[in-house]
Parts: C-alpha cells; sequence; structure tokens
C-alpha cells in the first residue's frame, strides 16, 4: 500500500511538470505581457519599458524566464551554472538542503507586477475565503445529494423522484452568474435579508483572518458565525443548486442498483425494516462510488466557488485572478494557476488512493 | 465545461439482458454495428426524456434556423424608435419578448439571433473537441508507449486547471470579443474528456483479436484505426460531444458576463443577458427573461437528450 | 492627491485609460465602465505660460459646513480593489486615488467646481500674488507649506520633502520600477531653494505652466530614504506594512484586505497640526464590490454609506435607490464621435469634407442620444470646454439639431442621391465606417442611434465593433487593421476625452503636427484635423504669458470648433455625469465631476447622529 502511495505521488511530478509549462505557455500566447497596461500610456517611453522588462527578467530567453520562475535555475548563475544553487548544489534542491530561494518550487511566485506585493502575500490571505466557501458549499451539497439521491431512488417513479429530477436538470441548466445576481436582486435589493456580498459585516466584525478577528471569534463566537453564515447563504445556494445535480443522479443510481442486488433481496426477504434495508444496507453498499465521485469532483468545486466569489465579491482566489487578468499581472494569475492545479492533482491522488483503500479490487502492488 | 449527468436511469435489467447483448468479436463487424444503430435508436425513441430534450433542443435549431427569415423584424437592420425610452418598453403585439432599453432593439429578434450564435459557437467548439479528442486519444491510445504517456501528461495537467479560467485568459487576450475567436477557444479546451475516451476504448480494442488479424493482414495502423477502432468509440464521442454543447453555451455566457466574451455586435445568449442586467431593477424584466429561458431551454434540452443518447448507445452502462 | 491634479492640469486623455487595462471591470460594460479616470494616456504637456491674472482660479463657490456631529464609522463602497498605494506614482487606477488621496496629500489640488485649493501649500502661487516670477524664459514659484505641518509619524512635513521628492522622481531607476509619472516638469526644475523651512523657492529652467500639478502626492523624504527608489514599490507602502508607513492627509489606512476592504484612523497629526480640529469620523472603512450591481445592491441594502464612482451607464441600474441618494454631477469627461477629415477630404474633396461635417453637425439629435441611451442623465454639449473652466467662454453657443438644414448644405455643396437612395458627390457615396469597442455596448448603441439619424439624409453609416486593444494601439499595430485611430482606419469612432482647463493639451488634439500619421506618431489628433486658423490659434496658447489673451484665443477655438459652418470633425455628444449614491445623513459631500475622486473633501464629511 505504501509502495502504491509512493509510486502515485511520484506520478504526480509529470503532471505538475507539464501544469507549469503549460501554465507558463499562458504568458507566451498574451500579447505584450505584463508592460501591456503601460501600452496606453505616452507617458511611459520605450526605454522605460525596457528597463521594465529588464527588472522583471522578461528580457531573457523564454527557457531561462521559465526555469527561473520554476526554480531550476538561480538568477545568479552564468552559463550551465544556472542549475547551481549560490551554495554550489542544484537549485532545484529545498532552501535547507543548500537550493536556491527563488521561484515555485521554493514557494517564491514573485512580486504582483500590478502593486508590488509578493504573490505568496497576496494569494496566501485569499486561500481561507475560498477553502470556507467551497468547503460549506462541498458539505451541503453532499447532505443535499444524498438526501434527494436516496428519496429519489426509493420513490422511484414517484412524484418525488419526478420534482427532484426537475429541479436537478434545471439547476444544471442555469448560468451561475444568472442565478447569483437574480439572488442578489431579490434577496438584498430587495428583501434586504441577506447581505449583496462580501465575506463580513464591515461595521461590526473586523477583518476575516486579522487577529482581531479571531480575537472577535473567540469572545463573540455566535455573532461572528451568525455573520460570516448570513453572507454564506447566497453564494453557498448558488455553488450548489448549479452543481447538485450530477451528485443527486448519482447517488439515486447507486442506490437503485444497490437497491437491487441479491444482498438487499435476501435482508427485505429475512424481514429487516425497509428503513433498515435502505439505510443500513443499501445506502451503506451505495455510499462508495459516491464517496470517490464527489472527492474527484473536488476540482469543480474550487473551480464553481472562484466563478462565485465574483458574483458576491467574496474575498477568495476567483476575485484575485479576475482583476489579475484586468491589470496583466502575470504573476499573480499564473501563482493562483499552480496552486489550484496543485489541489487538484492533490484531490485526484487522495481519490485514487480512497479508492484503492476501499475497494480490494483494485491491485496495488 | 465537461459537466456531465450520470444516466437517467440506470439500464433496467431486464429489459436490458435479454435481447440487447453487445455483439463480440465473433459478429460481423458490419452487421453488428448496424443492428447496434437500430436497438440505439429504438431505445433512444422509448427515452421519455430523451425525446423532450430533443424536441427541445431541435426545436431551438429550427428556430435559430429560420426564425431570422420569418421574424418581422431584421437583426441586422437598425431600430429606429419612435418613442425614446431609455428603459424599453415590455411585451406588445408588436414586439412579443418585449423592447430591450438604449436602443430598443426587438428582445424576440435578438434572443432568436442569439440563439443561433449561441448553438453555433456550441456545436462549432463541441465538435472541434470531438475531433482533436479522437485524434488524441486514438493516437495515444493506439500507439500507447511514449506517445500515450506524453499525451496524457498533457490532459492530466490541462484537467488539473480550473479551464474556464484558462480560456478566460486567453479570450482576454486573444478572443477580442470576436465570436469565431473565441468559439475557437472553447474548441481548443474542449477535447479532453473525450480524448480519454477515445484512449479507453482504444486501450480496450486493441487486444481484440480482429485488430491484430488486420494487423498480420498488412493493414496499415491508420486504416486501422479509422475502419475498426473509430467506429466502436462512437457512441460515447456522441453522448460527450452533445453534452459538452451545453457547457460551451454556458460557459461562453459566464465569460461574457465577465466582459470577456463575445462583442456586442454579435447576439449571443450570454452577452445580451449581460446587457440586460442593468437594466433589472428598473423593471425591465424582460429583455433578461427571454434569453435566460433560452438558456435554459437549450441546455436542458441536450442534457436530457445526452443522457438518452448514453442510455441508447451504451447498453452495458450501469453507472 | 493626484486624482483632480492629475487629471486638470495634466492633460486631456482618452477614457478609455479607465477601461484599457487598469481597471477591473468585473461585469460587462454596459454596466460597469469606471468613470474618468486619470488619464495614464497624459500626453507631454505642451508649456503655456502664466500670466498676470485679473482671472481667479482660486474663487471657489465650495464652503463647507461646520461639524455638527462627531464620532461613527463611515462606509463607502468601491467597485474594484485598488492596485496600489503609489497613486500617481506607479498606477493611475481611479480606485487608487479614492482609496489613497484621503492619506496622502499634494501641496495643491482642484474643488469640484474646477478651482485651485492648498493642501499642504497654505496657498496657491499665482502672479497676482507675486508667488510666481517669470524672469525671461525662466519661473520661480514660491511655496508657502502649512507652519508645523507634521508627517504621521510627527516628523515635519517641509521644503526637504520637496527636494527630495524632485530628485526622487529624476532618478533613472524610476523608469525601471515603472513610474507613470513621469519627469514632466520635475526636469525642468534647475534648483530648489529653502530647505528646512516652510518657504521652499522652484526655480523653473522655463516656463511650466501646469506645476499645480507637480508633489501630487507629496511623498516624506525621511520614509523614500529607507529604501532605494528601485525596491520603493517592493518594500514602502506595501498592502501589509501599512500601519509603519507615513501619511499626510486626514484619514490613514491600517489594514487593507484584497477585495474586500481597507480600514482607516483618523492622522491625529493632521488633525492637531494641519486641520487643528477633531476628525468628524473615529473610523472610516473602503468596502470593495466586484461589481457596479453588487455595489448599489450594498448601497439599498444599507451596507455603506456611500457608493462612489458610478457614472451616467449605472444610473439605469438605480431603480431601487431613492432618487434623492443619487447624487449627479456632470463629469469633465466628454463623449465625442471623432470624425476622419483625411478620409473625408479623400472621398469628397475639401469642399465637400468641410460641406459633410457641417451637415453632420446639424444632422446629430443629441437629445435623443440622451433620452435613449443614457435615460436622459447627462448634459448633451456642443463644446469641448467644461462650464466651469476658467478659459470657458459662456457666449459661444450651441448649435441646434436641424436635419433640413443638414439636407441643403449637403445639397448646395453638391450631394445628390444615387440609384440606392445614398447620397454621393462625383461619384462617391456617403458611406461611413463607424467605430467603437466591442464590450461597450452603450457605444454601439449611440452609434446605430446616430445611423439611424443619418440615413433618412441619405448617409449610410456601418457600425463596426472592434477589439480594444486594436481601437487605441499605437503606429506599432499593423497599418490595416480596422478602426484603429492611430493609422485612421476609420471614418467615425466614438469614445471620451477628460476635458481639462489647461489649454495647452488641445495643442496635441486638434493642432495638424499632431496628426499621428506624422512625426513620431505618438500624436492624439485622430481626427486630422488639419484648419491653419486652428494651428494659429493653438500656437498663441503655447507663446504667450497672458491668461487673458490665451481665454481670448480658446474663445476663438471655442468658436472654431462649435460652429457648424467651420466643419470641425468632432462632435462632442455629452458630458458624462459622475454619480454617487449618498446616505442623507451624510454632509459636506460635493461630488466633483471634476476628476475621479469623489472623497476629495473627505476631512469634511461628517453624519448625523
Amino acid at each position: 500500500m505504501t509502495r502504491y502511495i509512493i509510486r502515485r505521488l511520484i506520478g504526480t511530478i509529470p503532471t505538475l511538470f507539464v501544469v507549469s509549462l503549460l501554465i507558463y505557455s499562458i504568458l507566451l500566447v498574451a500579447p505584450g505581457g505584463p508592460e501591456e497596461r503601460f501600452a496606453q500610456n505616452p507617458k511611459i517611453t520605450a526605454a522605460a519599458v525596457e528597463a521594465f522588462r529588464k527588472r522583471w527578467g522578461l528580457d531573457q530567453p523564454i527557457p531561462v524566464q521559465y526555469c527561473r520562475w520554476v526554480g531550476m535555475c538561480n538568477p545568479d548563475g552564468q552559463g550551465l551554472g544556472v542549475f547551481i544553487s549560490n551554495s554550489g548544489v542544484p537549485n532545484f534542491l529545498p532552501g535547507f538542503l543548500g537550493g536556491g530561494d527563488n521561484g515555485v518550487l521554493h514557494g517564491d511566485f514573485g512580486y504582483s507586477s500590478s502593486s508590488g506585493a509578493t504573490v505568496i502575500s497576496l494569494i496566501g490571505a485569499r486561500v481561507l475565503p475560498t477553502a470556507i466557501l467551497a468547503g460549506v458549499s462541498l458539505v451541503v451539497w453532499i447532505l443535499l445529494a444524498l438526501g434527494t439521491g436516496v428519496l429519489a431512488a426509493i420513490r422511484r417513479y414517484g412524484k418525488a423522484d419526478t420534482v427532484i429530477t426537475i429541479v436537478n436538470y434545471i439547476g444544471f441548466s442555469f448560468p451561475t452568474f444568472w442565478l447569483g445576481l437574480m439572488l442578489i436582486i431579490v434577496f438584498s435589493e430587495g428583501l434586504k435579508w441577506f447581505p449583496a456580498g462580501g465575506m463580513w459585516d464591515t461595521r461590526s466584525v473586523p477583518i476575516f483572518g486579522s487577529d482581531e478577528y479571531w480575537a472577535f471569534l473567540g469572545a463573540q463566537p455566535l455573532t461572528a458565525i451568525v455573520d460570516l453564515g448570513k453572507h454564506l447563504i447566497l453564494p453557498v445556494i448558488t455553488l450548489v443548486f448549479v452543481n447538485i445535480a450530477g451528485d443527486s443522479r448519482f447517488v439515486r443510481a447507486a442506490m437503485i442498483d444497490s437497491l437491487n442486488q441479491d444482498f438487499v433481496r435476501t435482508a427485505r426477504a429475512k424481514g429487516v425494516s425497509e428503513r433498515n434495508v435502505i439505510f443500513g444496507h443499501a445506502l451503506r453498499n451505495a455510499l462508495l462510488p459516491v464517496v470517490t465521485n464527489i472527492a474527484l469532483e473536488l476540482p469543480f468545486l474550487f473551480a464553481g466557488a472562484i466563478a462565485t466569489e465574483t458574483i458576491f465579491s467574496w474575498p477568495g482566489m476567483g476575485l484575485a485572478y479576475i482583476q489579475a487578468v484586468n491589470n496583466f499581472d502575470y504573476p499573480v494569475l499564473m501563482g493562483i494557476l499552480v496552486i489550484t492545479a496543485v489541489v487538484v492533482v492533490a484531490a485526484n491522488l487522495l481519490a485514487d488512493i480512497l479508492y484503492a483503500v476501499v475497494d480490494p479490487r483494485i491491485s496495488y502492488g | 465545461m465537461d459537466r456531465s449527468l450520470p444516466p437517467e436511469d440506470p439500464p433496467d435489467e431486464r429489459a436490458v439482458t435479454e435481447d440487447l447483448e453487445p455483439g463480440g468479436p465473433d459478429y460481423d463487424v458490419q452487421l453488428e454495428s448496424l443492428s447496434q444503430w437500430q436497438i440505439a435508436w429504438k431505445r433512444f425513441l422509448r427515452h421519455r426524456a430523451a425525446l423532450i430534450g430533443s424536441v427541445m433542443f431541435f426545436g431551438m435549431v429550427l428556430i435559430a434556423i429560420v426564425g431570422p427569415f420569418i421574424l418581422q423584424y431584421d437583426y441586422y437592420k437598425i431600430p429606429v424608435p419612435d418613442v425614446h425610452v431609455n428603459a424599453g418598453r415590455p411585451p406588445s403585439l408588436a414586439h412579443l419578448f418585449g423592447e430591450t432599453g438604449r436602443l430598443q432593439w426587438d428582445v424576440l429578434t435578438l434572443v432568436v439571433n442569439g440563439v443561433r450564435y449561441s448553438l453555433l459557437i456550441g456545436v462549432i467548439a463541441s465538435a472541434m473537441g470531438a475531433v482533436i479528442g479522437t485524434i488524441v486519444g486514438g493516437v495515444a491510445g493506439y500507439f500507447g508507449g511514449w506517445t500515450d504517456t506524453i499525451l496524457m501528461r498533457i490532459v492530466d495537467a490541462l484537467l488539473a486547471l480550473p479551464l474556464l479560467f484558462v480560456i478566460l485568459v486567453f479570450t482576454k487576450f486573444l478572443g477580442s470579443g470576436n465570436w469565431i475567436s473565441v468559439t475557437v477557444i472553447f474548441g481548443l479546451f474542449e477535447w479532453l474528456g473525450i480524448a480519454r475516451l477515445v484512449r479507453a476504448v482504444m486501450l480496450s480494442l486493441r487486444e481484440e483479436d480482429y485488430v491484430d488479424a488486420a494487423r498480420a493482414a498488412g493493414i496499415r495502423d491508420r486504416r486501422i484505426i479509422f475502419r475498426h477502432l473509430i467506429p466502436n468509440a462512437l457512441s460515447p464521442i456522441i453522448v460527450s460531444t452533445t453534452l459538452g454543447v451545453a457547457g460551451v453555451i454556458i460557459g461562453e455566457a459566464f465569460i461574457s458576463f465577465l466582459g470577456f466574451g463575445v462583442g456586442f455586435d454579435t447576439p449571443t445568449l450570454g452577452n445580451i443577458l449581460a446587457g440586460s442586467l442593468g437594466f433589472i431593477s428598473q423593471g425591465n424584466w424582460w429583455w433578461a427573461f427571454f434569453p435566460g429561458m433560452a438558456i435554459v431551454v437549450i441546455v436542458l434540452g441536450i442534457n436530457f437528450m445526452g443522457d438518452g443518447l448514453r442510455d441508447a448507445l451504451d447498453p452495458r452502462a450501469k453507472i | 492627491m493626484r486624482k483632480r491634479l492629475g487629471t486638470l492640469v495634466a492633460v486631456s486623455a482618452l477614457v478609455f485609460a479607465a477601461c484599457g487595462g487598469t481597471t477591473p471591470t468585473v461585469a460587462p460594460s454596459a454596466v460597469a465602465t469606471a468613470p474618468a479616470t486619470t488619464p495614464p494616456s497624459a500626453a507631454p504637456t505642451p508649456v503655456p505660460s502664466q500670466a498676470p491674472i485679473p482671472i481667479d482660479i482660486t474663487a471657489t463657490k465650495y464652503k463647507a459646513e461646520a461639524v455638527g456631529n462627531r464620532g461613527g464609522h463611515l462606509v463607502v463602497g468601491i467597485s474594484g480593489d485598488p492596485d496600489t498605494v503609489w497613486n500617481g506614482i506607479y498606477s493611475t487606477f481611479a480606485n487608487d486615488q479614492e482609496a489613497f488621496g484621503m492619506a496622502l496629500w499634494g501641496l495643491w489640488s482642484n474643488t469640484n467646481d474646477l478651482k485651485y485649493y492648498g493642501q499642504l501649500a497654505s496657498d496657491v502661487p499665482t502672479v497676482t500674488n507675486k508667488e510666481v516670477v517669470l524672469t525671461g524664459d525662466k519661473m520661480d514659484v514660491t511655496i508657502n507649506m502649512i507652519p508645523g505641518a507634521n508627517w504621521s509619524d510627527g516628523q515635519p512635513i517641509n521644503c526637504d520633502d520637496v527636494i527630495f521628492m524632485w530628485k526622487w522622481q529624476l532618478d533613472p531607476a524610476q523608469g525601471d520600477a515603472g513610474n507613470v509619472q513621469g519627469t514632466t516638469g520635475y526636469q525642468d526644475i534647475s534648483s530648489i531653494d529653502g530647505a528646512g523651512t516652510s518657504t521652499c523657492v522652484l526655480h523653473f529652467s522655463k516656463v511650466y505652466e501646469p506645476f499645480l500639478g507637480l508633489f501630487s502626492p507629496l511623498l516624506p523624504a525621511h520614509y523614500l530614504k529607507t529604501a532605494t527608489v528601485s525596491d520603493a514599490i517592493k518594500k514602502l507602502y506595501i498592502d501589509t506594512g501599512l500601519k509603519t508607513a507615513v501619511w499626510s492627509g486626514p484619514y490613514m489606512p491600517t489594514a487593507w484586505a484584497h477585495d474586500a476592504q481597507i480600514n482607516y484612523v483618523p492622522n491625529t497629526q493632521f488633525w492637531t497640526t494641519i486641520k487643528k480640529s477633531a476628525a468628524p469620523f473615529d473610523q472610516v472603512t473602503m468596502k470593495f464590490y466586484a461589481d457596479t450591481d453588487a455595489e448599489i445592491a450594498g448601497f439599498v441594502n444599507g451596507e455603506i454609506d456611500a457608493g462612489l464612482e458610478f457614472n451616467q451607464n449605472q444610473v439605469a441600474a438605480m431603480g431601487s435607490v431613492p432618487p434623492a441618494s443619487i447624487d449627479k454631477t456632470p463629469s469633465v469627461t466628454y463623449e465625442q464621435h471623432s470624425w476622419n477629415y483625411a478620409s473625408l477630404t479623400k472621398k469628397f474633396g475639401a469642399a465637400g469634407a468641410k460641406a459633410m461635417m457641417e451637415a453632420l453637425h446639424y444632422a446629430y439629435d443629441k437629445d435623443a442620444i440622451n433620452t435613449t441611451i443614457t435615460g436622459g442623465v447627462v448634459t448633451p454639449t456642443c463644446n469641448f470646454t467644461n462650464a466651469q473652466a476658467w478659459f470657458n467662454d459662456p457666449t459661444v453657443t450651441c448649435y441646434k439639431h436641424d436635419a433640413d438644414k443638414a439636407a441643403s448644405v449637403l445639397a448646395a455643396a453638391g450631394f445628390t442621391k444615387d440609384s440606392k437612395g445614398i447620397l454621393a458627390l462625383n461619384g462617391t457615396e456617403a458611406n461611413f465606417l463607424g467605430c467603437a469597442r466591442a464590450d461597450r455596448q452603450y457605444r454601439l448603441d449611440t452609434l446605430n442611434l446616430v445611423a439611424s439619424q443619418l440615413l433618412p439624409l441619405g448617409i449610410k453609416l456601418t457600425v463596426k465593433a472592434a477589439p480594444p486593444a486594436n481601437v487605441f494601439a499605437g503606429w506599432s499595430i499593423a497599418a490595416d487593421t480596422p478602426c484603429n485611430l492611430t493609422h485612421g482606419n476609420f471614418d467615425v469612432a466614438e469614445f471620451a476625452w477628460v476635458a481639462t482647463p489647461d489649454p495647452g493639451s488641445l495643442y496635441t488634439l486638434y493642432d495638424s503636427k499632431f496628426d499621428p500619421s506624422l512625426g513620431d506618431h505618438s500624436g492624439q489628433n485622430y481626427i486630422r484635423a488639419n484648419s491653419p486658423d486652428l494651428d494659429t490659434l493653438l500656437l498663441s496658447t503655447q507663446t504667450t504669458v497672458d491668461l487673458p489673451t490665451i481665454k481670448d484665443a480658446l474663445s476663438k477655438i471655442q468658436v472654431l470648433y462649435a460652429d457648424p459652418a467651420n466643419g470641425f470633425p468632432e462632435i462632442p455628444l455629452y458630458d458624462w455625469t459622475t454619480v454617487m449614491d449618498k446616505s442623507l445623513k451624510l454632509h459636506n459631500v460635493a461630488n466633483n465631476g471634476s476628476a475621479t475622486d469623489q472623497l476629495w473633501n473627505i476631512e469634511d464629511w461628517w453624519r448625523d447622529q
């Protein structure tokens, strides 16, 4: 088992390598590069743009730029020495082994070309909000998918099944942003039940993630959580409604499948209560494919959360991404893509391992 | 993008197992596939949701094709507002879906033309994806080895990225608001699922005897792929491509909403919606409602139809 | 602080600045165009002269009402996170100015009625008060800093800061760092006297009229010295180091949660040494929304006291905002149609082109454009000046929409309708290409509306949407790029200019030398205006030092521009409207249409209990 996990871990390296190449190639297709934001400013001379390019290393050949960005190459090195860190060992090694300190491999994503702040500090503050939105949505999503899926399965072809099926399909057909905006107009601007955007109440709650916030959370946990909940409701509804259909139908299919199995028939024949049959036997059996499927959908959840953020002014990675695109801020843009890709690859790995652990038919020798 | 629903219904065993056992290698290839298509067609016709879906989808296709010719107003003829109303005017006999704000375009005309472009974008991009995916998956699955490893790593890597966001960068920097380039960009990212599917089919079929026989008989690789392997992979490709159309239409709508999509000179359901948003709070619901409904009808129809197709084309599919 | 001065004194500029890459437009164009930002595309400012003035450029009508209530937490909303604190230095994004204009002041600034006032300087240097002295072609400017004024860390604000910033701005390393203010103006200063005192004398080696735009904001020398010039953007005023940074304005930022909010507290040094009163608010927060729709919903929902940075394009979405809360004021930004005079001349010859332009002026129905496109919230205009600019001549009258007159002008010039019903002169049809960026629906709609107004006359206008990058790209883009302004691949194009009270900027817009096909292609005379009379007048504004003379020349230029008989190829449509949603409990809010900074007088704001 351990060997299987290690093998799978090593297997992700080439994938991540290709991911980094692809992300970097975005810089190649994008016209202009980071200096594009000066393009319409006649006060910026060509010489100044050249100086700017040099400062950001954009005057180097593309492979060298890529190599530095990833952290394989030492920006101070010359010739073949670029691969060697200042302490004389290969540059890609971690800092404590004497490797370099630059590049993605060393957690250095560079500086935002529009604000000058480090990319890691910009993204760092965004991870938790996105994780909260995605996490809460995931929980709601799983619970609802299980509930509606099971209900639809045991009332197969009944009214509940029909209603759930129709709602699922309609949800699946809704453009996310459209639903989100309608919710804002109705529940925020119209009924004033929920805030129009943001993650916390500006007047009564400190900035999320700040020391003051944690102190506030400790002092008035209920207020803080209710506030967060109020801000979460609309984005979570949006995210869940348009995405739940897949899993709800999946659970339904798995349950129907499971209810048709011999052991369930046997249990019924033995006189086990219907309730027990459904929740004790059939559901447990149906859960395995469902759980692994959800693990595989994590990346999609993240992407969805990111899209939802742009509607509900949720201060997560999605908003940061949109802003980076608008500002031609390539370092930030690439940093966010790298981080989401790593999360996705990790989620896939987890799903594989989970599956291998629970399914004896998969050999992992 | 590559969202897909699981089958409408797990196949009902009693119906499936008896008469629909798929053909094995001992059948004549052509005969077998013929009967398979006929069976699939029958089964599709029996699939109620699939039929409803087809009616919805092809109804919209029909509207997109003939609509512009029978409409009272020509999209390319600029409206000359008789009364200048910034918020537009509600549905009336002259304008069944009402008029937009500002220039007072006929919403029905806009929607019909929007359906046309949205479907074009969706169908072309998905078809592009199907072609690229089939080629990549076929090549990877057939040749195996390094070719396979490299191609599949690229697929894995692309699947690890939030594709809508990559597309967003491309449309922002290269799309230039032109519907053709936006379509091509979507098409360039639509092939991943199909490549995987085709590769999987290739891998399983490579081992079949008749391929070895064909190869032994000196038939060239390319011919083997196209004569024997592709037809076998066709069912999942059709299903995936159909569902892909819906994904692209919704994706384009999102990109347009963010202002990176197709320019306002070419009506798509996405940018009509995007243009309407500011006017809702003035009471102009019709400008936003009808294109929104058109998206729902198209996507719903495609999903129903796609599910029906999957059930019909792949009797073995359990989940 | 770059705010008004930046916009006003520097130059006029394309408003696409607002959208061309610096504005995080999350929503589509129809609902989210940032209002006139400070122009990144500030053209090099030519050098008119300061004159002995009977014209008082400081006579503002703005007067703050006494603070009636102190305390409380002011929350203002805006769409889009700022880029950087370095507003005006490394960035020219409107939201940066709103967010940090209140924290870092300049020496001078503009009121909401386009007049000048001192911020960290106690008065505005003019020739009249003898603080501007002209000696031949040289100029000395005396700056009286507010005596006893301190930075937020208690260090004095004095000439040392002016001197240091002058040298800092001229440091060659600024180019690498992407300094957008440039060296214009600073490079004309030969020396500065007054080190260590609060009276500095700038010695200019030549007359530099827009000097009031320099040192905006003024930065603290002792803080700048803690980092090298090239490291400044990475080490100073960074988002995580706001508490240790040094400020001069009334409220200073303490924490910045990106895309969420910035918190400010009163700068006690400002309130004790500059304003000499207590701060009206204990706390200020700027809350960021992803788009203007959410910002409007947030205002309706009571999340913010004021929603900033709206323009006429968002008013339609304010259906649930109480009308009294929608504060609208005319902007100095004006929407206009640039007609390509070179293209017209090529089609119809000089006389035909002039007649066509004259007819076009009459043919436009600007009132219909206002009601249809903007819902009647803008001010139709026929001139490039803002009514409040000191040089504006209010006696220049506007022509009226008159389709019959247009038809007769064209008929008199020999235009006749051909078999297709299109006007033609010597076989060339009046068949025009109208361009606008593809992501601005209201511009495409406006062009289409104009097309419908022109068609009955027999003028055919085909509207084309083009990628913004293609429209505004410089000379280096392919010469046949459709709709490109620089190469003149259009008959008419719609975009907006930011008007300016500084007549010098007109030089690069309308002087025939600045036809972008000529010279170094950096001119902005996209319309290819080519009138010797105009050139002479424009030149006279560059060479005289006498403000009345400049005003006289401008008056003639206004006539040249606005009288259809002169066939000037630019047709202004309307002045934009700067909009703010404000709580009726707020006092002293003075919506500023002159530029982007609606918080320009935030030190006077207060709120009822």
